[in-house]
């Protein structure tokens, strides 16, 4: 064997170990079922393999319909577990249906969005897909927290809105007008995500307390 | 010999922990009525690439580190007229190596070996803290956070408190365990 395929048995080793003490800690904190727990080590085992089979052909950046693919592989880990730890700790309560629905359809959008846009250049192929699949995502988001649960008022949202649009509108002019590089543009996205982040943060947080009664006050 | 191959040498599994733990503060803190935002906010500044587990809020981390790793990622180097290597798969070429690649291989190996210790000693800490918190009865969140938090805490604080690996999660259990006995 050559270093490659040694290498990959043992990175391969490391991911199994990875997966099976996370796991175990799942179950034995009652996180999932037993019955669960395969899944969750089949699919942390298929989400490795996908990632390695495509550093493989694609070592530098990959084509769209395979970028495509992998972000849909990932796609359970970031918001299916958020969702799921939200609504098996009771913070929010959701209809599944619906909301399977909505996430497929919003994530389909946001995919083929970025396959039509699969031509532009380098700068632009890392920042776009990134606004635009946030874009997608906030259909689902204002589902979850405006109409399901009510942790933003009307009010509260349309400001959280207004602000992610700035958030836009300075992503693009940092793109196409100033003409700035990539790292430049991640940092200042970064810090403009600040500000969003802690007052969904103390939204969310007071609307659990407030239905666990330790607010009394209706008002945001 | 592997060290060239950097880039592909990626483990997966490790999002698992991070699902674990944001489910144990959240249970925690819903079990407590405690508020919960401040200690989310200190795992989102950890930086954790996994930590968007907080609906529309993303991962924080420093835009410092954020800045320098872009910089240097090498998909953007031709953008910027540099053509570091371009043979697919490889990510350094042995050619330029001061030291013999066997040292290195060797310093990457031992690497790989620590980081499974560090990772087994931090998350088997944060279990256990949390289930004898959940028995006695006693809050887990500022635990399971600070262990999180000082494992790769934002740039400068990192340089200023060097508790990186598993040396902080072996602090935070002595601290768990005075306290628990009543020593503070």
């Amino acid at each position: 064997m050559g270093p490659v395929e040694t290498g990959l048995m043992i990175y391969a080793a490391v991911t199994l170990y990875w997966s099976l003490l996370g796991t175990y800690m799942l179950v034995k904190t009652d996180v999932i079922s037993v019955k669960a727990a395969p899944i969750i080590i089949g699919y942390s085992l298929f989400a490795w393999l996908t990632s390695r089979i495509m550093y493989i052909n694609f070592p530098e950046i990959p084509p769209h319909p395979i970028l495509i693919l992998s972000r849909v592989v990932d796609s359970p880990q970031g918001i299916l577990t958020t969702i799921y730890v939200y609504v098996r700790t009771k913070v929010i309560k959701i209809k599944w249906m619906p909301y399977i629905i909505g996430y497929s359809f919003f994530l389909a959008v946001s995919r083929i969005t970025m396959y039509l846009l699969r031509d532009l250049p380098v700068p632009e192929i890392l920042v776009l897909p990134t606004l635009l699949a946030g874009w997608a995502g906030y259909p689902v988001w204002f589902y979850v927290y405006t109409k399901a649960n009510r942790v933003f008022t009307p009010k509260a949202a349309y400001a959280l809105a207004s602000y992610q649009v700035i958030v836009w509108a300075v992503s693009i002019i940092m793109l196409y007008q100033l003409g700035l590089p990539y790292s430049i543009i991640s940092s200042v996205q970064m810090l403009m995500e600040y500000p969003s982040t802690i007052v969904t943060l103390i939204l969310v947080d007071r609307y659990r307390l407030r239905n666990l009664g330790v607010y009394a006050s209706d008002e945001l | 010999m592997y060290v060239e191959y950097e880039g592909l040498w990626v483990a997966g599994g490790t999002w698992i922990f991070t699902f674990a733990y944001m489910y144990w503060v959240w249970e925690d803190s819903q079990r407590h009525k405690k508020r919960v935002w401040i200690w989310l906010l200190l795992l989102l500044l950890a930086g954790d690439p996994f930590s968007t587990l907080v609906g529309e809020a993303r991962t924080l981390g420093d835009p410092f580190s954020t800045f320098v790793s872009n910089f240097y990622r090498y998909e953007y180097l031709p953008s910027r007229g540099i053509y570091p290597y371009l043979v697919p798969l490889f990510k350094y070429d042995a050619s330029h190596f001061v030291e013999p690649i066997w040292v290195l291989d060797t310093i990457f190996f031992w690497n790989l070996a620590l980081s499974l210790v560090d990772g087994t000693v931090t998350y088997a800490v944060m279990f256990w803290i949390y289930r004898d918190c959940r028995k006695v009865g006693e809050r887990a969140t500022p635990w399971i956070c600070v262990m999180r938090f000082i494992q790769n805490p934002p740039f400068p604080i990192g340089y200023l408190i060097p508790l990186g690996g598993y040396t902080g999660q072996i602090f935070v259990l002595v601290a768990y365990i005075l306290r628990k006995f009543g020593y503070i």
